[in-house]
């Protein structure tokens, strides 16, 4: 199952920065841990996700460095910055408050069910 | 903040300084996949990837390096991919529409360009939003402008032409004055005639017959040209008789037109007609134009008949003088009927002229006119006064019409200007010689597409300009009525007039007259007719007492109605002094001070100034104009001049003479 493009929109880099702040991590790896970690729920090709990663260095949220990796090659690793934990910290806490909302609603129990 | 903090602030850093931007821009100028390309090429992934991620750097349309920081992304992504196991066909699949994709990526990476850049892009966009706002507010503005029309329904020139319904033909001075008109141009043709390239007189024909008169005036009684002058005049009385016969007519009864017609009825006499005019007051002129030639030839008139007089008393017809100067308060009172200021002013001075000449009458042959007859001219004199008021109607009249031309009519007395009243302004400019006519680009070019339509949001509207000018009516009419000491109201008007006004192009600033010095001759001028009468009223006095009164109160009622007032001297009147064999009747002057009569700067060119002595200080402003001077609580500070004048001596009779001029026999 994948999302309406408006729930991505809003869902996409909270998962994102998550994702970040366990250890930096370059593209073709954050593709494959949101397919995999989400159960494809989150999966989101290069198209979403390389646009995405620009906006948040943009706003400062995520920086990157070219490093080259075991195998020899070039990579571009993204890690979170400090305004972006401080965001992901925001993030998760309004994440938790519409979980519980939605749950009072019925919405997620019905999910669920 | 150390450097690098405050270059990550900003974005701003050597690799994205502007300089180093626009090298790279004109290295990669019409190549801008270069680098991208290259990485491409070395990393040999395959083709249908390859193809791909090139489609997508080109659609990017960014900046040179940007496209290889994308390419190299999706190199490595690729590569990546690949190595996980999937084919190219897996990738591309999963890559989605190169140009969709292009179009995000573009939009992304530009919220990462540098500060500078992204002010510099917004600049542009609100530079470009406010050209377009001006475009589209300049052109609804044009339109505005251009399909405004005047309305046209007033017809003042009939409304000036209503002044003489109800008179019939012989109630009608006009055409009595036209046909003089021709005789006097008969006589001055003769006498240039006679005296062309002799004695000076070089100039043209018209110069020496406009001058002829008044050079005749000036001449000393024994001169020759004084005398075959005189003898000229003696000719013309058959002609002069008819003057002081129509002087008497209610009306001068001259057709207002905007047209008129000359023609020569024989070899240099000229007749000049008004036209009528066309019943359409959109077909007419403004009323700047209707003409006045009465104006020119009655002044004339009141010149010959002063002239007359003298030679009148010299013959002995008393009776002739007497009538001569009762037509001249006639030629005054028709004159002053038009309403407009130019006519006003021309019958002020009519009377001016005849108070000069009465004084000098009575100063060098005292008793050549009968008791009834000064009686008569007393009488007359203190009519015309009373008729002879400042009447402003035709000049509000003008400024209603030029509203009308220059403005739409909105129905509720309001319009905004027009092209066509922009036209009629510009035209005015030029007279003034604001604008260069030679130069068709300052009235074309400028008045019409930029001034134009930007005029009719600076410009005051129709209404304001109205109501600003009958404003300044009303400052005149209330100085006219509290007298003098309330002339700095009316200069302070016309100074804060100016000061509202920030475009000098509002028709009501290049139409407004000099009135504080219009109601300062008015004020004048009463204060030289009241001292006449009042010359008029001791001289009856004399001849029914045998003596001159002690006091000018002694004439208070039976001879004077009430004391002349002394304008620069508020709260007193004239004052009046019996010297020897004589008398003097003097006002304080510019000073305020009564000096007994003396004087004290003995000039040929005294100035007895209202303005000087009521008028408020002026002083020049930061911005090179004129303002008032105002105290601590914003009150204008007046002139109160100090430096001591001469008193004004309005009549001077100190010096009797009792010789009577030898009398003109032309031999």
């Amino acid at each position: 199952m994948k999302l309406e493009r408006e729930l991505m929109r809003g869902a996409g880099p909270t998962a994102v920065l998550k994702l970040l702040s366990k250890h930096e991590m370059y593209g073709y790896e954050l593709v494959e841990a949101l397919a995999k970690q989400t159960d494809g729920v989150l999966a989101m090709g290069q198209s979403t996700l390389y646009p995405m990663l620009y906006n948040l260095e943009a706003k400062d949220l995520v920086e990157a460095n070219w490093r080259s990796a075991d195998n020899g090659r070039d990579r571009k690793y993204y890690s979170l910055t400090g305004k972006g934990k401080k965001k992901l910290k925001a993030d998760m806490a309004a994440w938790a408050k519409l979980n519980e909302a939605m749950t009072s609603i019925g919405v997620l129990k019905g999910v669920m069910a | 903040m150390s450097n690098s903090g405050l270059s990550k602030a900003w974005g701003w850093s050597v690799e994205a300084s502007p300089l180093l931007n626009l090298c790279r821009r004109l290295r990669y100028m019409g190549y801008p996949n270069h680098k991208a390309f290259a990485l491409l090429e070395a990393a040999g992934l395959p083709k249908p990837v390859d193809a791909l991620i090139r489609k997508t750097v080109s659609k990017s349309k960014l900046w040179a390096a940007e496209r290889a920081e994308i390419a190299r992304e999706l190199i490595a992504h690729a590569q990546d991919a690949i190595e996980a196991g999937r084919t190219g066909e897996e990738i591309v699949e999963s890559f989605g529409d190169p140009k969709r994709i292009a179009k995000l990526m573009r939009r992304s990476m530009k919220r990462k360009r540098p500060l500078y850049w992204r002010a510099y892009r917004n600049m542009k966009r609100a530079t470009v939003a406010m050209v377009l706002v001006l475009i589209v507010g300049y052109g609804s503005l044009a339109a505005r402008f251009y399909m405004g029309t005047p309305s046209i329904n007033r017809n003042f020139i009939a409304e000036l032409n209503a002044q003489n319904d109800g008179y019939s033909e012989d109630q009608k001075a006009w055409s009595v004055y036209r046909s003089v008109d021709i005789e006097w141009q008969r006589l001055t043709l003769a006498a240039w005639d006679i005296h062309q390239g002799t004695d000076g007189h070089t100039g043209t024909e018209n110069a020496y017959r406009n001058s002829w008169l008044s050079e005749l005036v000036s001449l000393e009684r024994n001169d020759q040209q004084f005398i075959e002058g005189a003898q000229s005049i003696r000719a013309f009385e058959p002609h002069l008789a008819k003057i002081r016969e129509a002087a008497h007519r209610p009306v001068s009864g001259m057709l207002f037109s905007d047209q008129q017609e000359t023609v020569e009825i024989e070899p240099g006499i000229y007749a000049t007609d008004p036209i009528e005019p066309s019943a359409d007051p959109s077909m007419q002129e403004t009323l700047a134009y209707v003409l006045l030639p009465d104006l020119g030839m009655i002044r004339r008139f009141s010149h010959l008949l002063k002239f007359d007089t003298e030679l009148a008393i010299v013959e002995g017809d008393y009776q002739r003088a007497s009538g001569n100067l009762s037509a001249i308060l006639g030629l005054s009172r028709q004159v002053n009927k038009a309403g407009f200021l130019i006519n006003h002013l021309v019958a002020i001075a009519i009377i001016d002229d005849l108070s000069s000449s009465l004084k000098s009458l009575l100063n060098d042959n005292p008793n050549v006119l009968t008791t009834g007859q000064l009686i008569e001219l007393s009488h007359r004199l203190a009519m015309t006064k009373s008729q002879v008021q400042m009447e402003l109607d035709g000049e509000a009249m003008f400024f209603d019409d030029v509203l009308q031309r220059a403005y739409t009519d909105a129905g509720d007395g309001n319009g905004r200007i027009t092209r066509q009243g922009m036209e009629m302004l510009a035209g005015d400019w030029v007279l003034s010689g604001n604008l260069d006519a030679d130069d068709p680009m300052q009235i074309n070019g400028l008045v019409k597409s930029l001034a134009g339509p930007i005029s009719m949001v600076v410009m005051e509207d129709r209404q304001t300009q109205h109501r600003r000018y009958q404003a300044m009516m009303q400052t005149i009419y209330r100085t006219l009525r509290d007298g003098p000491e309330a002339l700095g109201g009316v200069q302070v008007a016309s100074m804060e007039f100016s000061d509202q006004s920030s475009i000098p192009q509002t028709p009501i600033d290049m139409l407004m007259p000099a009135y504080g010095k219009a109601v300062e001759r008015e004020f004048l001028s009463h204060m030289r007719v009241d001292a006449t009468l009042a010359m008029l009223a001791i001289e009856i006095f004399k001849r029914e007492h045998g003596d001159y009164p002690e006091t000018l109160e002694e004439l208070v009622p039976r001879y004077l109605p009430e004391l002349p007032a002394d304008y620069f001297n508020p709260g007193y009147s004239i004052q009046y002094v019996i010297v020897g064999d004589g008398y003097l009747l003097y006002s304080a002057g510019t000073d305020g001070d009564l000096d007994g009569g003396v004087d004290l700067k003995p000039s040929n060119n005294k100035q007895y100034s209202l303005m000087k002595r009521f008028g408020v200080k002026t002083e020049m402003n930061a911005k090179g104009s004129m303002e008032v001077v105002r105290d601590a609580q914003g009150d204008p500070v007046l002139r109160n001049p100090t430096e001591p004048d001469s008193d004004w001596n309005l009549i001077d009779l100190r010096r009797l003479t009792e010789t009577v001029p030898e009398p003109i026999t032309g031999e």
